[in-house]
């Protein structure tokens, strides 16, 4: 069924037109999300967040852009937002273990294996994605969008809403440190 | 020499290992999921806004606004002006404030 149609039928308050559209995005939602916030159970839930919004306030949606960039849109944000409680969590229970008598370690989350890696390059990939994990918010979420889900410069800058020279200037500069850090891990490593 | 190629080598594979990478899915039932979920939301606002009402921190708070109107209302019934003698008496005589009784009132002086 055409997209425009299905967006009326929802906004329509279509319930059969709504289940269309989550079986039509659920992928490209929850590979960006679990691409993102690398953890499936949070994925999952991220993933549903951003179908109850879409249900929600699908009238906010004009048709200026592709109903995939709102959808990138939506998830994005909804991704960091995620990973800025996760920040402060992780900052709250590092003050609180200083100030508890227990003295007990925080531990950082296993090594995340996507699940659309290929097996025999799975070891790699978790690296890769840790590696891209200590990367900076914009850049993490433009070489994401461009190298995993696929998206030109040109519907990167619609997602972020930016310029293509800041998407293009984003990528690079993740590349660049993506490689610095992988070094720096691979030669750790070695030592 | 050999170890920065061996490294060099690694970190091509690093990013080679998201060049053939398929795509996640959310496996089975994925829209049964989500709109059970809608569903436990639309029939759990009540129960969300009685267990918010029943927090003890709301309670809490709402004890001790009350307790802070309740001061700030003494307060001010404690700085009421002090009207003097004679224009207390010019009230009582205007509004006949005087009398004892209704009696009194009514019967007519002679």
């Amino acid at each position: 069924m055409d997209e425009k149609i299905l967006i009326e039928q929802l906004k329509q308050g279509d319930e059969s037109a709504f289940r269309n559209i989550v079986d039509r995005w659920k992928e490209l939602v929850y590979n960006t999300a679990i691409s993102i916030v690398q953890n499936e159970q949070d994925a999952e839930d991220l993933s549903q967040d951003v179908f109850i919004q879409v249900y929600e306030s699908i009238h906010t949606f004009k048709g200026d852009s592709k109903f995939s960039t709102w959808l990138y849109r939506i998830t994005v944000t909804k991704a960091l937002d995620l990973l800025r409680k996760r920040k402060t969590k992780k900052r709250f229970a590092f003050v609180k273990s200083l100030f508890s008598a227990d003295n007990k370690i925080i531990v950082d989350p296993p090594d995340f294996n996507h699940p659309g890696i290929a097996l025999d390059k799975k070891e790699h990939g978790a690296i890769m994605f840790k590696a891209i994990a200590k990367l900076p918010e914009n850049q993490r979420i433009a070489f994401t969008l461009h190298k995993i889900e696929g998206l030109s410069h040109q519907e990167i800058s619609e997602v972020m809403k930016n310029t293509v020279a800041a998407v293009e200037s984003l990528v690079h500069r993740a590349r660049t440190n993506l490689k610095n850090i992988l070094e720096t891990f691979y030669r750790e490593e070695m030592e | 020499m050999k170890n920065s190629r061996e490294i060099d080598q690694k970190v091509q594979a690093a990013f080679e290992s998201l060049d053939s990478m398929g795509k996640a899915d959310p496996g089975p039932y994925f829209a049964t999921r989500l709109m059970a979920r809608m569903k436990n939301r639309d029939s759990g606002s009540w129960d969300k806004l009685i267990s918010f009402v029943t927090r003890p921190a709301f309670i809490l708070a709402s004890l001790v606004i009350i307790l802070f109107v309740n001061m700030v209302a003494a307060f001010h019934e404690t700085k009421k002006p002090n009207f003097s003698e004679s224009v207390m008496q010019s009230y009582s005589d205007d509004y006949r404030m005087n009398t004892t009784s209704l009696y009194d009132y009514e019967t007519p002086e002679p």
